[in-house]
C-alpha cells in the first residue's frame, strides 16, 4: 500500500464530502442571521409604537417564540455539525478499505469475498 | 503449502474485517423524502396565507381563512409525527456524553434533541401558526402582527428544511 496515494484518496473524500457542507451551512446561517435579528427589531419597534404597544400577552409569545427560534437556530448548527462529522468519518472509512480491498485482491483474495463498501457499520 | 496460503488470506480478512468493525457510523436518522416534500407543502401553503393576510384582517373575514389555517397546521403537525417517530440510530445516544452536545442540546432531557432536532423546530412553526389563527379569530390582524407572525413562522420552517435537506447524503 502507498501511504501517500491513501493519504492523497483521504483528503480529496474529505474536501469533496465537506466542501459542499461549509457553503450550505454558510448561507444559512446568514439567513437565520438576517431573520432573527429582524424579528427583535420588529418586537422592540411593536412594542414601543405598534400593535404589542397594548397587548402583553402577544408581546410575551413573540418574545418567547424568538427564543425558541434562536435555540432552534443553535440545533440545527449543532445537528449539521454531527452530519457532517458523519459523513466524513465514513469517507475516511470507504477509502482505507478500498486501499485494503486493493492489498487484499494482489495477494490472491477473490473480488467476490470483498464487499465494496465496509462491511459492518454502528 | 496451499493451506497455509489459504489460513493466511483467512486471517487477513478477520483482520480487516475487525478493523473496520464499526468503521462506517450513523448519527443521525435517514433522509425522508416524505417529510422534506410535506415540509414544502405546508411551508408553500403558510406562505400563500401570510400573502393573502398582508395588509391586515378583519375579525369578521376569519371565516374565509378559517380552512387554510386548519389544512396548513394539519399538514405540519402530520410531518411534526412523522419525524418524532421516526427511528434515531443508538449511537446518537452517547453522544450526550460529549459537553458541547449536551449543553446546547438539552441532551440531559432529550438525547434527540441535537440529531433529531426538527420536530421542535416544526412545533414553533404550529405555534406561530395557531396563535396567528386565535388571534384572527378574536381581535382580527393588523398589518403589523402579520410580518411577526410570518417572519417567526419562516425562521422556524427554514431551520427545520434546512436539517432535513441535509439528511440527504
Amino acid at each position: 500500500m502507498n501511504f501517500e496515494e491513501i493519504l492523497g484518496s483521504v483528503v480529496a473524500a474529505l474536501k469533496e464530502e465537506i466542501g459542499d457542507d461549509l457553503s450550505s451551512i454558510q448561507g444559512f446561517i446568514d439567513s437565520q442571521g438576517r431573520l432573527l435579528a429582524k424579528q427583535t427589531a420588529w418586537i422592540a419597534t411593536s412594542r414601543t409604537t405598534g400593535s404589542l404597544k397594548d397587548d402583553d400577552e402577544l408581546y410575551e409569545f413573540f418574545v418567547e417564540n424568538l427564543k425558541t427560534n434562536t435555540e432552534g437556530f443553535v440545533r440545527s448548527i449543532a445537528m449539521h455539525t454531527i452530519i457532517t462529522i458523519e459523513k466524513a468519518w465514513n469517507a475516511v472509512a470507504n477509502v482505507l478499505w478500498g486501499a485494503i480491498r486493493t492489498a487484499l485482491t494482489g495477494v490472491g483474495i477473490p473480488n467476490s469475498m470483498l464487499p465494496e463498501t465496509p462491511p459492518f457499520s454502528a | 503449502m496451499n493451506l497455509l496460503v489459504s489460513v493466511r488470506n483467512f486471517c487477513l480478512i478477520v483482520f480487516s474485517a475487525v478493523f473496520l468493525t464499526a468503521c462506517t457510523i450513523q448519527l443521525v436518522p435517514s433522509y425522508d423524502k416524505e417529510l422534506v416534500s410535506g415540509l414544502d407543502t405546508a411551508n408553500e401553503k403558510a406562505l400563500t396565507l401570510f400573502s393573502a393576510l398582508g395588509g391586515g384582517s378583519t375579525k369578521s373575514e376569519y371565516s374565509t381563512y378559517k380552512d387554510d389555517y386548519s389544512e396548513t397546521v394539519g399538514k405540519l403537525k402530520a410531518m411534526q409525527q412523522r419525524a418524532e417517530t421516526r427511528q434515531i440510530p443508538p449511537l446518537a445516544k452517547r453522544l450526550k456524553k460529549i459537553k458541547f452536545v449536551s449543553q446546547l442540546c438539552d441532551a440531559e432531557d432529550d438525547a434527540s434533541a441535537c440529531v433529531n432536532a426538527s420536530p421542535r423546530q416544526i412545533g414553533s412553526a404550529i405555534d406561530v401558526l395557531e396563535t396567528m389563527q386565535r388571534t384572527h379569530k378574536d381581535n382580527g390582524l393588523s398589518d403589523d402582527l402579520v410580518t411577526g407572525f410570518e417572519t417567526g413562522f419562516t425562521t422556524a420552517i427554514q431551520q427545520a428544511l434546512f436539517v432535513e435537506r441535509a439528511l440527504e447524503r
